[in-house]
């Protein structure tokens, strides 16, 4: 994304949002890291390390918020593309979820689907010919002919 | 020395007949379309292949894994120049220089360079290893800790340099990075740290995971915050790589496609 076309902003800029979330993961870190066993320097415990990566990440992400140069503000972003990406990042944590439970063949067919008819617009019968293809030649390449074992749905599918 | 020459002439004399080269040719074609894939790169594709070398005698079967591993070592640029995903984890770095490339409509030509760095830098690095190898197992039988440490270290520092953008960005990324890396069992005391019951991430997340992953969310949130759909110039076959366009422009097409498959 281009940065150089916005004016640059005094309030809450890009970077700053970025660097307040990146504390907020920080900070939940060192709380996290605080239920193991912290150690000592000389003989560190489970939880030492990951508090230490924590600070040095609170560290850089206040620098990353404080020492911004004026990128652009947070409200010029358009968000224009945001149902878009929402759209395919669901497809990707439905394909992720599923895939045990649905079974290969099912999953990538849905979500091939989803993305081709939901997403792209395309005609459904293409779109539907386009993800059965996928699905159950993807699953013939490497279940049938690699023999890599790919979940099975219901009924065997 | 002499030795290792006469081991590699005879090497060569077994290498470089008709059958077992053609065995070479499959192999990097296979291997290509299994690194295309995302998160499959060259030891899971010569894991997902290796069935398919039982019928073969020993030296067939050693060119076909080393086919397959070099075609998806560039197999994984692929995806990387025309989709900014990293088919595997060495291929990031093409992400940068190669997707810019396509968006102004010269993929591939982008994609001919890819091919001919993979190979320049695979027939060094082979000829290098087959000459330095002795010695540098050597030297890496004395690594230990401190300087496993001090060249991660090092690694992170140069990582920092090397990145054109802001430096703190650079390092927060490295420390969540880093952070990562620390899920799983503690090596040290073989506590579970960050698994919350969750027996997969006991074992920690790969690099792999990470690095295809985090480079498709951040184009999809670079998507989500973009005015329009990102356009992709449309670019003349006869751009595919820089002497095809020329021999276009002198004699016609039917030259550069015989250039492009050569």
């Amino acid at each position: 994304m281009p940065q150089s076309s916005q004016p640059p902003s005094h309030g809450l800029t890009r970077n700053r949002v970025a660097g307040l979330a990146l504390v907020a993961i920080a900070v939940g870190i060192i709380w996290e890291s605080s239920k193991l066993p912290l150690g000592s320097l000389g003989n560190p415990g489970a939880g030492f390390v990951p508090l230490v990566i924590a600070v040095a990440l609170a560290v850089f992400a206040l620098l990353t918020a404080f020492l911004d140069k004026g990128t652009p503000a947070w409200r010029s972003i358009a968000w224009a593309e945001a149902p878009r990406a929402a759209g395919i990042l669901a497809a990707g944590a439905f394909a992720a979820l599923a895939m045990e439970r649905l079974g290969y063949r099912i999953t990538i067919f849905a979500s091939a689907a989803f993305l081709l008819l939901v997403l792209e617009r395309k005609p459904p019968l293409p779109a539907l010919s386009a993800a059965l293809l996928l699905s159950a030649g993807t699953y013939y390449l490497f279940a049938t002919l690699l023999r890599v074992p790919l979940p099975l749905g219901p009924w065997g599918v | 020395m002499v030795e290792t020459l006469h081991n590699l002439a005879l090497g060569f004399s077994v290498a470089l007949q008709p059958s077992v080269l053609a065995y070479a040719v499959l192999g990097c074609m296979v291997g290509t379309i299994v690194g295309m894939l995302p998160g499959l790169g060259p030891l899971a594709g010569i894991s997902l292949l290796l069935p398919a070398t039982f019928g073969l005698t020993p030296t067939t079967a050693i060119v076909l894994l080393a086919g397959i591993y070099y075609g998806a070592m560039y197999g994984g640029s692929t995806t990387s120049i025309l989709m900014r995903i990293p088919g595997e984890a060495a291929s990031v770095m093409t992400c940068i220089d190669g997707y810019a490339m396509t968006q102004k409509g010269r993929a591939g030509a982008a994609l001919a360079i890819a091919a001919f760095s993979s190979f320049a830098a695979g027939s060094v690095s082979l000829v290098a290893l087959t000459l330095v190898a002795p010695p540098l197992a050597g030297i890496a039988l004395k690594f230990g800790p401190p300087e496993y440490f001090g060249l991660l270290t090092m690694g992170l520092i140069v990582l920092a340099y090397m990145s054109g953008g802001s430096m703190p960005k650079t390092l927060s990324m490295a420390a969540l990075g880093l952070f990562l890396g620390t899920i799983g069992i503690d090596q040290m005391s073989g506590f579970l740290r960050f698994q919350y019951g969750i027996i997969e991430l006991g074992d920690g997340i790969g690099v792999v995971p990470v690095a295809v992953g985090l480079l498709g969310l951040s184009e999809v949130l670079l998507v989500a915050g973009s005015g329009a759909p990102a356009g992709i110039k449309a670019h003349a076959w006869a751009n595919c790589c820089p002497h095809a366009r020329r021999r276009v422009k002198r004699s016609g097409r039917r030259r550069a496609a015989r250039c492009w498959a050569f």
